[in-house]
């Protein structure tokens, strides 16, 4: 077994919010989260989750803009949590991001040149201005952009495709080993989102892994290798993407599998479904499992303790759901 | 949704054709259709006239009229009127002349643009001042942003007019310089507090969070990043700055507490009232200072309506 | 979604719609000529990649188009009623009351300061008038027995708390704020304000684009029981095929500004007619088969300059001479289906043919 290229152990978020009347409250964003990619092959990871499954704010504490409240993240054998600024300074060489908006993070006064040149400068990438040309010439087309078509012009000359694209390049430049792609595609329009993807693919093929973070489990099947669902801060299944997708046995992930509508006219919904009608407050660490209120298969033992991933098919698939307790009497097989 | 009004921009701005569109500020392309416009041309042209007429004036008048006297034409009306004595105006002195004989003309050479030049001085400070601190307060936060608010917010709610008369009849010899310093004093917590917030809602836009990433400091960020989409914002904020100071060095002035040693234009509408000019009709001697003042109010508020529709496209003639 | 509305009429006639944005360098023709029907009881899809004018096309409907954009020409006919005709007054009381809009990021534009029930208050009192005259004309009245006169104030929050049950959002949201609402719950607090006055024709922008997939679908189901339980004909735009395949009877796919085709959603699914048509169901991605991506590029051309002739010519992969001269009209090459491309020829028993079929077998 290689080496990992992150490891995320245990680890929990929470956030503290004033409620109202000036009560404390607090919001568990993520709870006992275990992640492991390896160095390599490079990999897709996809989490998936609606919101408030915590995916963003995992795409936040991997960034390193929150710390985490408990739990490590391991990054090439270093803990992070516990990292000198040399290896700080690293860690943001090796862990670039791609973001959900595409014109927000451009600096509306600079030209696209701009985002290139920040990197050059600040990571010491080119020794010569020539240099640097040939690398980000090269970068842009990896992935199908020519400088001299978008280095001169501003960002709001550009569609949305094309800045994401840019984006995916200037991370690409920087060589890192890790991406994390937080709703690259889910604000580019439909028909322009396949191109990034394809990217990300190909990016994929030359060595970086990617943490891809979305809601859409449509173009997570298309691209992601491994897969985790997340809800409400916890691992719902994970596995191959394709068995997650073709064969989800959590509760929770049927439902989410059954509600993506299929392009077919003869393929409709079945039955309607209701929402809880309450928030979930998810206030405190151990409440057991928290798709309860919702689950159709639910029984009392479900809501001693959260439960633990169990292995419920092929090699590595694995469901935090009680159902597949094989000790369990009567127990659903995998 | 309380009407059928749609919001406007959703539906109505078409998708940015693949040229140049040129379309908010912050993008410092003085050729864009929004800088021409025409109250912000006016405002300039009317203040960059004043200006003028103290650099280029003084070669082709003699501006030391304004503190020489000429004894021999005390009270002279301009050119065209008779004053109380019946004599005539005179092209010697085509404004007229005060108690003293120092000419009008000159006068308006030289203290119109010295207000202004307090004005701009003093705005200067303010929001230098404001800049360091706003940018401080409001991107590093915590305990700090706390101290600063807390000084400004307190600076705000000082009574600026009775300090400044209170300090400027104290003072013996107070030059232009001192005047701007001591204006400026009571003009930064405005300049502080917009810029900070300004800047609290940068902070979270995504390419400073980009910039992070691509391993920028802390002043990499605020300064080439934040600072230049500030810029109109600056410019507006310069502008509103240098007209109230304008207006407070004029109230002191006119006060009789504004610099002894330069003509200015309040200086002289309290000379004129000293000299009893109201009542015995030397109109010309408050009234061509006050006309100048009028102007020049008007320029600022030119220019501040012409970055008002920079800022803000829905107030462009077009739309 | 069998479809027996062939026989059913007309509610909402569009001919030869033109909506214009004026810039300094020509007019961009966001919606160029486009002409369908709506007919009652159906939900018609409107769909087009980002820039096609579908959202522009419905505010040109609703007459909700300001400078630099304006109707430059076409008829619009709600009902019998030439929408272009009216004045403002009369544009103002249709609204909500025959017409309603549920526009795109309806529910960020919620009043933050005023509650639920505050807001959809106001949308009933503003156009009760002109609703009034609306169910008089019904037969029978409707469902909820309202007196056709102003409602007192219990009466609107009965109705009002009806409309909330309706939508399947518990009571207690009658007096709370926008912001403390979930996404799915702010759409359909939308919903219940778009169906507060019974109106024929709702037009509804990406009413679900935000939403998580499990609430979309709640949010897509209460929109079918809005179509199936009180007969509102809809107009959906959006550009999830998926969603469409769920929810719309008909298809209308736009490009540039321009209708390519119409066709039933078994038509468009099974045999999608016209060029870019077939690209689109191509590009969507499914859970049932991994497919490799079809990567395609967004509008080519100038929109203030399209190009003469057909308007995909530029993308097209099965372009032609003709296609750059001729500008093709919609034909109906079967029934239900309608496009617009010289590809499809009439013979003559009335029939039409694929060009690229003969073409394959000669």
């Amino acid at each position: 077994m290689s080496e990992m290229l992150l490891s995320i152990r245990n680890a929990t978020k929470v956030y503290t919010q004033r409620g109202a009347g000036g009560s404390k409250r607090q919001v568990v964003a993520l709870q006992d989260f275990n992640l492991e990619i390896a160095e390599s092959p490079a990999t897709i990871t996809t989490i998936a989750g609606e919101s408030g499954s915590g995916k963003s704010t995992l795409a936040n504490v991997v960034l390193g803009f929150t710390p985490l409240s408990s739990g490590q993240i391991v990054f090439e054998g270093t803990d992070m949590t516990r990292a000198t600024p040399s290896q700080q300074k690293r860690y943001r060489r090796e862990v670039q991001a791609v973001f959900q908006d595409p014109f927000g993070v451009y600096n509306p006064f600079y030209r696209i040149q701009h985002v290139f040149d920040m990197v050059i400068r600040n990571f010491g990438l080119a020794k010569s201005k020539s240099e640097a040309r040939e690398m980000i010439e090269q970068a842009l087309n990896v992935v199908g952009l020519h400088g001299q078509d978008v280095l001169r012009k501003y960002p709001h000359q550009l569609s949305g495709g094309q800045r994401q694209r840019i984006m995916m390049a200037r991370a690409y430049m920087v060589k890192p080993r890790l991406i994390v792609a937080d709703e690259p595609v889910s604000m580019v329009d439909a028909s322009l989102r396949a191109a990034i993807l394809d990217v990300m693919m190909r990016l994929r093929d030359d060595g970086i892994s990617f943490l891809y973070i979305t809601h859409d489990l449509s173009t997570a099947y298309q691209i992601g290798d491994r897969i985790f669902i997340l809800y409400q801060g916890t691992i719902a299944e994970t596995g191959n993407t394709v068995d997650v997708i073709g064969e989800p046995r959590h509760p929770y992930v049927q439902l989410l599998i059954d509600s993506v509508p299929e392009p077919d006219p003869n393929i409709q919904w079945e039955g309607t479904i209701e929402l809880p009608p309450d928030e979930e407050m998810r206030t405190s660490q151990n409440s057991g499992c928290r798709f309860y209120p919702r689950c159709p298969h639910r029984h009392d033992r479900c809501l001693t303790a959260s439960p633990p991933l169990y292995p419920v098919g092929k090699a590595g698939h694995v469901a935090s759901c009680y159902l597949y307790d094989e000790a369990e009497v009567g127990a659903v097989q995998g | 949704m309380t009407t059928s009004q749609p919001p406007v921009d959703v539906a109505a701005v078409p998708p940015a054709p693949p040229e140049d569109a040129p379309r908010t500020m912050g993008r410092f392309n003085i050729w864009d259709t929004p800088w021409f416009n025409a109250r912000l041309m006016t405002g300039v042209g009317i203040i960059t006239a004043i200006l003028l007429m103290g650099v280029v004036g003084q070669f082709f008048w003699d501006v030391g009229m304004a503190t020489e006297r000429d004894r021999t034409a005390r009270f002279a009306p301009p050119v065209g009127f008779t004053n109380f004595r019946g004599e005539p105006g005179s092209w010697a002195h085509p404004l007229g002349t005060n108690n003293l004989g120092h000419d009008m003309l000159a006068v308006a050479l030289v203290g119109a643009p010295n207000t202004f030049l307090i004005g701009f001085i003093a705005a200067t400070i303010g929001l230098g001042v404001g800049i360091v601190l706003g940018f401080t307060g409001g991107f590093l936060g915590g305990w700090i942003d706390d101290f600063i608010r807390l000084i400004s917010d307190v600076t705000l709610t000082i009574p600026a007019l009775m300090v400044l008369i209170v300090l400027n009849s104290v003072l013996d010899r107070i030059s232009i310089t001192t005047m701007a310093l001591i204006i400026a004093a009571f003009a930064w917590p405005r300049a502080t507090r917009q810029i900070r917030s300004q800047v609290l809602t940068m902070r979270e836009s995504g390419y400073v969070q980009m910039a992070r990433l691509s391993g920028a400091s802390t002043f990499g960020i605020m300064f080439k990043e934040m600072l230049p989409n500030l810029i109109p914002y600056l410019f507006a904020s310069f502008i509103a700055g240098a007209t109230g100071a304008i207006l407070a060095a004029v109230g002191l002035e006119t006060l009789g507490l504004g610099p002894q040693n330069v003509p200015t234009l309040g200086g002289t509408i309290y000379d004129a009232y000293r000299g009893s000019a109201l009542s015995a009709n030397f109109w010309w001697w408050w009234g061509i200072p006050t006309v100048l003042l009028a102007v020049m109010f008007v320029g600022l508020l030119l220019v501040n309506l012409g970055l008002d529709e920079i800022a803000n496209p829905r107030l462009r003639g077009r739309k | 979604m069998t479809d027996n509305n062939t026989q059913n009429r007309t509610v909402l006639d569009v001919k030869d719609l033109r909506v214009y944005y004026e810039t300094p360098r020509g007019d961009v023709k966001a919606v160029d000529g486009i002409s369908f029907t709506l007919r009652e009881g159906e939900i018609l899809g409107l769909v087009g990649e980002s820039g096609c004018g579908k959202s522009t096309a419905a505010m040109g409907v609703l007459q909700l188009i300001s400078p630099p954009g304006r109707i430059v020409s076409g008829e619009i006919n709600l009902d019998g009623t030439d929408l272009l005709g009216l004045t403002t007054e009369q544009l103002r009381q249709m609204r909500w009351s025959r017409l309603a809009l549920i526009p795109q990021g309806a529910m960020n534009s919620l009043n933050p300061t005023m509650k639920i029930h505050q807001q959809i208050a106001d949308v009933i009192r503003q156009h009760e008038k002109a609703a009034m005259v609306n169910l008089a004309s019904k037969n029978g009245g409707n469902d909820d027995g309202k007196p056709a006169q102003r409602m007192s104030r219990a009466e609107l929050k009965t109705r009002i708390l009806e409309l909330l049950q309706w939508v399947g959002l518990p009571e207690r949201i009658y007096s709370m704020y926008p912001h403390e609402l979930s996404g799915g719950m702010k759409q359909r607090a939308c919903i219940a304000m778009a169906i507060a006055l019974n109106p024929s024709v709702i037009i509804a922008d990406e009413s679900t684009s935000a939403l998580d997939v499990v609430v979309q679908r709640v949010v897509a189901q209460t929109m079918l029981k809005v179509k199936l339980e009180l007969g509102v004909s809809m107009i959906m735009i959006g550009h999830d095929m998926g969603l469409m395949a769920q929810m719309a009877d008909r298809i209308v796919v736009m490009y540039a500004g321009n209708i390519v085709e119409i066709a039933t959603v078994e038509h468009m699914f099974k045999n999608p007619g016209h060029p870019y048509t077939q690209l689109l169901i191509e590009s969507v991605p499914s859970l049932k088969e991994r497919k490799p991506l079809k990567i395609t590029e967004g509008i080519t051309h100038d929109p203030r300059n399209p190009p003469p002739g057909c308007i995909f010519q530029l993308r097209c992969p099965f372009v032609m001479d003709r296609c750059h001269t001729e500008k093709p009209l919609r034909q109906e090459i079967r029934p239900g289906q309608e496009v617009a491309c010289h590809l499809y020829e009439e013979q003559a028993d009335g029939s039409y043919i694929d060009v690229r079929d003969v073409v394959e077998h000669s």
